[in-house]
């Protein structure tokens, strides 16, 4: 059985643009199957990390594979099974919804419409240019599932649409990248989707990116930075200060505060060690210790500011 | 090649407009032009300017039809719709190549022969000049406009490029050239020239279509005519004298002909009337002198005169380029710049001068009776209107002609006095114009009556020759004439 | 539609939550024996979740039971299987022990916590079929 290669692979890749370094040499892994959710605040690079990996820009180092093919030589087959959906990409306004699709169809040998304007809730027959902001990005959705493509690429496809949009798009696109045959060996198709709604990518993301300035931080399974992070709050003894100790945390505990006896900081370290332990080991006479889990929204909050300060103290 | 005809099947179903009114403008075209040749039987100015602001709505519709179908996918940017969709950028070529031959070039030619039958000639008679007519139209237009189209991404940036390679490049060829006019180009030089840039023009759109790198394809086109006002800055500065002079005299061989020569008769001019106004170009002065060409058949004729000739004085020296020259009754005229002609023209100058030429030789004469509508050689057509004949021609008039005519001076009829009168047209090559009719008139002096005979005697190229001559002291500032 | 929901809790596991609320669904009499069991792709639509881990999801019930695999109809709710000695010692035992150390802790008295249990056996009971007379 030959080993597939993973869909989509970077190495040391990287883009400057001029003076500026818009993307640092970063190493990705995305495996088959996986639904990675890239994460960043405005401007960390996650739509340049995604034109780089389409060959719309070219890496200033480093190199790039899709679904075992180099981007800098992507075919016109290799995008057959690749597709793209940005919130910013132009369509042919002139078009109706029902002739884009059928424009597209015989770029695509498995391109499969059938129910999909349906479900979607589309008007086969109004135009592109008529559309609403949330039915332009339905429309974009259909023209990429009818062709069940094996990885999606997505940069904030969910941008500026409501929230009844945003559902129908979700429950439409998990739907669909299974393949049909419940035993198969495929996977089902990969995806990378870029966008600020942590609360519900978390719900069917596999892995999680996170970008900042330019740099990516770490990817790891969706799993294992949902079990890691942990908001712990010590309360100590009357007698003693919170402040006194600022100073002497462990440097991966990040965020700390303190008020009165209090302490709260964020606790990174959950999957090796619990952090009952840890806190014990620094505040022996500590009284209270609470361990609360964080949701994908809150560990990115925590993390951007973590980040900035560091930035700030560093400047 | 079935994505081809899909996007070229998309291309025709959005641009339908566009194409509309094409189609109208070519229908106005072949409708009004004819009513403005000479010749015509209802003719005004209205009609004329009407006639002459078609002629400029077509090229710019085809800018607006190449620019437009390119666009569709266009080339430029990030976020187009179909960069990550298996579009194959041959096929994506192939398509726009499709649209621009049957919907722009097609039509166009349909329209150029419907010009042409109504003018009474076959289109098919010339198919070289229509396909040197269309190959001109190609290179100057078509392809440039695809290319400038593949660079840009709205229709006005390409309107603006265009314009502005347009206003620059003429402006440097004027300024910085002014003397290419009478600068003669080694043989199939022109031909060289064409290819070089058209493959290098095709070579930067494929690049372009195939990449999408539009900062390296835009640096590659001002590299290209770069590299072209380079050649030309070289071979007009005489940088690359040496060689172009080799060529030249390479392909005017040395007359064997013994009794043609050159013959300096020194004294001073006899006035001679002048057909043609020639200008003569800022920082130049023509010279005239009394050189007789010698031993030439009388009924031979001369073209392509052109002449390269050394000014020795002592403690100066100039070598001329390879120039156009004028031979006249006893007299041979050319151009000299001016601070050459300043050192040389205070005393005495040994000129060696070099002169060649292509003879013509007469064919057999035809007699043709003149009529409303009458035929001519070479596959014309000519029409008798108001006593004056004009004959017209597809694409181009390939043979020098000389028409002796028996004109009257008052009305038809009178058996008056009809004396001989001559014109003479010379070689129009095939050119970058919309209507493909060719039009000469011949003015034969006063009237040409219906049925009086025109003589038409055609000249083919006979050998080419070239000649040299010695002249130990003359004083050119005496010979100066313009 | 899919008579069992997924509470985003944080911190647990999506797979774990969905076998739960399966689980629940089937002993609660929501979903009956015989009942088609939702395929993974009608799991991850509805849920929203990936497929993967409604893939997850169907093997676990799968193996402990409660669903079953039939070839040409798909995957169809199964009869509650009888339990083990072994767990049902781990569940009385271990488990209720964990419940009332937990509640001793919180100083919960046995009758707030008995009177608990039965409020959710109750919720989560089917009522008795109506038999044709």
């Amino acid at each position: 059985m030959t080993i597939k290669p993973p869909a989509i692979e970077a190495r040391q890749l990287s883009k400057t643009f001029g003076a500026t370094q818009v993307l640092a040499p970063l190493d990705l892994i995305v495996p088959r199957g996986s639904i990675l959710a890239l994460v960043g605040h405005n401007g960390a690079g996650k739509t340049t990390l995604i034109k780089l990996l389409l060959n719309i820009l070219q890496p200033t180092t480093g190199v790039a594979t899709v679904l075992g093919q180099s981007t800098a030589t992507l075919t016109s087959t290799a995008f057959t099974r690749i597709g793209y959906i940005s919130e910013n990409q132009e369509l042919p306004d002139w078009m109706t919804v029902q002739s884009f699709l059928d424009y597209l169809r015989p770029f695509y040998p498995t391109w499969n419409e059938t129910g999909l304007l349906d479900e979607l809730d589309l008007p086969p027959n109004r135009k592109l240019k008529h559309l609403s902001r949330g039915m332009r990005m339905k429309a974009v959705f259909a023209s990429v599932l009818a062709f069940s493509p094996s990885v999606i690429l997505m940069d904030e496809p969910f941008s500026g649409l409501d929230p009844v949009v945003r559902d129908e798009l979700i429950q439409t696109l998990l739907g669909r990248i299974h393949p049909d045959d419940e035993g198969a060996d495929e996977s089902g198709a990969t995806i990378l989707i870029s966008s600020h709604d942590l609360g519900e990518i978390e719900s069917f993301a596999t892995h999680v990116a996170f970008l900042h300035e330019g740099t990516l931080l770490f990817a790891e399974p969706m799993n294992t930075l949902i079990t890691r992070f942990r908001e712990v709050t010590v309360t100590l003894p009357q007698s003693e200060s919170a402040e006194e100790y600022m100073t002497n945390l462990p440097d991966s505990w990040l965020s700390p505060e303190s008020s009165g006896t209090v302490i709260r900081f964020i606790y990174t370290k959950a999957d090796t060690e619990a952090p009952e332990i840890a806190v014990r080991g620094v505040f022996q006479r500590a009284e209270g210790i609470q361990s609360e889990s964080m949701t994908l929204r809150t560990i990115f909050l925590a993390l951007v500011k973590a980040n900035r300060t560091e930035d700030r103290s560093r400047a | 090649m079935t994505q081809s005809l899909h996007i070229f099947r998309k291309d025709v179903r959005h641009l339908w407009p566009e194409l509309s009114v094409y189609a109208l403008l070519l229908v106005a075209f072949a409708l009004v032009v004819p009513q403005a040749w000479p010749g015509a039987a209802f003719s005004n100015t209205l009609l004329q300017t009407f006639a002459t602001l078609l002629k400029i709505l077509i090229p710019i519709s085809w800018l607006v039809l190449i620019t437009r179908v390119v666009h569709e996918e266009c080339l430029v940017g990030e976020e187009q719709f179909w960069i990550t969709r298996p579009y194959h950028w041959g096929s994506l070529l192939g398509a726009k190549c499709i649209f621009i031959v049957t919907s722009l070039i097609l039509p166009f030619v349909v329209m150029q022969w419907s010009l042409l039958f109504q003018a009474d000639i076959n289109p098919f008679v010339s198919i070289s000049g229509m396909m040197l007519c269309l190959l001109k139209f190609c290179l100057i237009v078509w392809l440039p406009f695809t290319l400038v189209a593949a660079l840009t991404s709205t229709l006005s940036a390409a309107f603006m490029s265009l314009a502005g390679v347009a206003v620059i490049w003429a402006a440097l060829l004027t300024f910085l050239f002014p003397a290419t006019g009478t600068r003669m180009s080694p043989p199939f030089v022109l031909e060289i020239f064409s290819f070089t840039f058209a493959i290098l023009l095709i070579g930067t759109l494929i690049y372009q279509f195939s990449t999408r790198r539009t900062a390296r394809s835009r640096i590659a086109v001002a590299a290209i005519l770069f590299l072209f006002l380079i050649l030309l800055y070289g071979f007009v500065g005489t940088h690359c004298g040496t060689p172009v002079r080799a060529l030249i005299r390479n392909h005017y061989p040395a007359s064997s002909d013994q009794s043609l020569r050159l013959v300096f008769v020194p004294g001073p001019l006899p006035y001679e009337d002048r057909n043609e106004d020639i200008q003569v170009p800022r920082g130049f002065v023509e010279v005239k002198l009394p050189i007789h060409l010698e031993g030439l058949d009388p009924n031979y004729k001369l073209r392509d005169t052109n002449t390269s000739f050394v000014i020795h004085t002592p403690g100066f020296l100039y070598a001329s380029p390879w120039e156009s020259a004028a031979v006249g009754e006893g007299n041979l005229s050319f151009l000299v710049p001016q601070q050459v002609f300043n050192r040389t023209a205070t005393a005495d100058a040994h000129v060696h001068l070099e002169f060649l030429a292509e003879q013509l030789r007469p064919k057999d004469p035809q007699i043709i009776s003149s009529n409303d509508s009458f035929s001519a050689p070479n596959n014309g057509r000519c029409v008798l209107t108001q006593g004056t004949p004009v004959c017209r021609y597809a694409y181009q008039i390939s043979v020098p002609t000389r028409v002796k005519a028996l004109s009257n001076s008052g009305a038809c009829g009178a058996p008056e006095s009809a004396k001989p009168t001559v014109t003479i047209f010379r070689l129009v090559p095939a050119g970058t114009n919309p209507d493909p009719v060719v039009q000469e008139v011949l003015s034969l002096g006063s009237t040409i009556c219906a049925g009086s005979p025109l003589t038409f005697s055609e000249y083919s190229p006979a050998e080419t020759f070239r000649l040299e001559l010695d002249i130990p002291s003359v004083n050119i500032g005496q010979y100066k004439s313009r | 539609m899919i008579p069992f929901r997924l509470t985003a809790r944080p911190g647990i596991p999506i797979y774990e939550q969905a076998v739960y609320a399966a689980t629940r669904a089937i002993v609660a009499g929501q979903l009956r024996e015989g009942d088609p069991f939702p395929s993974v792709r009608t799991l991850s639509r509805e849920l929203r979740i990936n497929p993967n881990t409604a893939h997850k999801v169907i093997a676990q019930l799968l193996n402990d039971g409660l669903i079953e695999s039939h070839p040409g109809i798909g995957t169809v709710v199964a009869a509650l299987p009888s339990s083990t000695a072994i767990q049902r010692t781990k569940l009385l035992n271990r488990e209720i022990e964990e419940l009332v150390v937990e509640a001793k802790r919180l100083s919960i008295d046995l009758n707030e916590v008995t009177s608990a249990i039965d409020r959710h056996w109750k919720r989560l009971s089917t009522p008795p079929q109506e038999e044709p007379k």
